[in-house]
């Protein structure tokens, strides 16, 4: 089964604070603050916010929506089943991306689905591919 | 005078029914098709050798899950060898079509005509033609867009007569709307698939151009109209086998050779042959295509270990962040683990 568990970078940010590292090299989760100064309004803010589908009923071919990241060039979303297992990976500008890349696909239509159980994530990346922000891993069935 | 062995060896490239049909799932949707295949390969045993390309082009009608008319035209170069003669011919094969959605059968005739060199004979040129037939089943149907190989009944019968063979002919059949825009998405299809096949020095951005490309062209053929019930053999899920096996030979050198690459460029890469269906859990049936994904999987995962391993050796925790990031992301839970033992290591 997959092990549900949220991202870590608000702890690597930390970490990263502490030796004067930052998780990737500028952007908005690392740029060189510490635990006294907290980078941003806080290290939360260095999580990216999910904004859509729903946890459940969101259908088999769901839009995925997210917050901008300022400093962030790419977005690299994922998408795994129930076992963990990738089953769809998607990476652009954009702050949003039908499942598949194709809106309102029909039933009987090739490319992937939302199964039960499923759960997806989007990681920020700077113009040089580091990290600067990632999301909690997300539930999402249909 | 071998000129014979000549014309049969570079026959056999093209033609034949295997002695059993194809029973498979997968079938074409009723419906007018359009369909188009890159023909290419080769086939030896022992002294005997031939080879050729070519494009190949049909046209396809099923009705209640039968053939209702349809022609394939093939039209290429060859070049064949045996002891003591070669020959190098131009071929136009042309097939009427019947049968079945799921085994869709061709008998026609091949002309060729081209130059023959015997050894202490000379060269003499040659035309003519022969009977032909041949055979092939879709691997993938949805609704608007069938896949397959042309050549994977040809290959069973070059098999049996003791060759070794490389012959390939995968093919794509859009459902034809009556108007020029199916043929202009079979046109957009043809040129990316041609694009995938010549692709050799490519960034990560190119990949990702090209996997843009493919959601759009998918689109447009969900534009075609929608089918009535689900395609015969139609697994909800899943990606068309033409391009996974395209991407699949794509991936082979970053995921079996990582040195030349960043790690940026791996995840990148991974995640292009997931959202293509060329890695994960949309990789179409067949078990060669599935096998071949795991080993990709594999691959990358390794090569990922190796950057790692390169990070933690350099101090590197931007590094070992990205990796971090990607592996938790890509459901690659050992790796996540090392990479964030090594975290701690370096930033304790």
């Amino acid at each position: 089964m997959r092990r549900l568990r949220l991202f870590t970078l608000a702890g690597l940010v930390l970490l990263g604070a502490c030796t004067g590292g930052g998780a990737g090299d500028g952007g908005m989760a690392g740029d060189g603050g510490n635990v006294d100064e907290p980078i941003g309004e806080g290290t939360v803010e260095a999580a990216i916010e999910l904004t859509a589908p729903p946890e459940e009923g969101a259908g088999q071919t769901p839009t995925f929506q997210w917050e901008p990241v300022e400093g962030a060039a790419a977005y690299r979303l994922v998408v795994l089943d129930a076992e963990g297992r990738a089953v769809w990976a998607w990476e652009g500008p954009d702050t949003s991306v039908a499942l598949g890349g194709v809106l309102d696909r029909p039933e009987a239509s090739e490319g992937p689905v939302l199964t039960p159980g499923s759960a997806w994530s989007v990681a920020a990346l700077d113009a040089d591919g580091h990290v600067v922000a990632a999301s909690p891993l997300r539930s999402a069935s249909p | 005078m071998r000129l014979p062995a000549v014309l049969v060896a570079l026959g056999l490239l093209l033609a034949g029914i295997p002695p059993a049909g194809a029973a498979k799932g997968v079938a074409f949707p009723d419906g007018e098709w359009e369909g188009t295949a890159i023909w290419t390969g080769a086939i030896s045993k022992k002294d005997i050798f031939a080879s050729g390309s070519g494009q190949s082009a049909f046209t396809l009608g099923i009705d209640g899950g039968e053939v209702t008319g349809g022609e394939m035209t093939l039209q290429g170069t060859g070049q064949s060898q045996v002891p003591t003669a070669t020959g190098k011919l131009n071929i136009l094969e042309t097939l009427q079509l019947s049968g079945t959605a799921a085994l869709v059968k061709g008998f026609g005739e091949i002309n060729f005509s081209g130059t023959v060199n015997v050894q202490d004979f000379g060269t003499v040129p040659v035309s003519g033609s022969f009977p032909a037939s041949g055979s092939f089943s879709p691997t993938f149907a949805s609704c608007g867009k069938v896949t397959g190989d042309l050549a994977a009944d040809t290959r069973k019968v070059q098999q049996s007569y003791g060759f070794s063979t490389s012959v390939t002919a995968k093919f794509v059949a859009i459902r034809t709307a009556g108007g020029a825009a199916s043929a202009g998405i079979l046109e957009e299809y043809k040129a990316l698939t041609a694009q995938l096949i010549e692709l050799e020095d490519f960034s990560a951005n190119d990949l990702l151009a090209l996997a843009h490309q493919i959601d759009v062209l998918n689109a447009k053929i969900l534009g075609l109209g929608p089918c009535q019930a689900p395609p015969p053999g139609f697994e909800k899920g899943l990606s068309d086998t033409l391009l996974t096996a395209l991407f699949q030979d794509l991936l082979e050198a970053p995921a079996m050779f990582p040195d030349a690459f960043t790690p940026h460029y791996l995840l990148t890469l991974l995640g292009v042959g997931i959202r293509v269906g060329a890695i994960g859990e949309s990789v179409p049936g067949s078990a060669p295509l599935k096998q071949k994904a795991k080993e990709l999987l594999d691959g990358f995962e390794a090569g990922l270990e190796q950057k790692l391993d390169e990070a933690i050796a350099a101090g590197d925790a931007p590094t070992i962040i990205d990796i971090l990031i990607g592996a938790q992301q890509f459901g690659l839970d050992a790796l996540a683990d090392k990479a964030q033992g090594a975290l701690a290591q370096v930033q304790p």
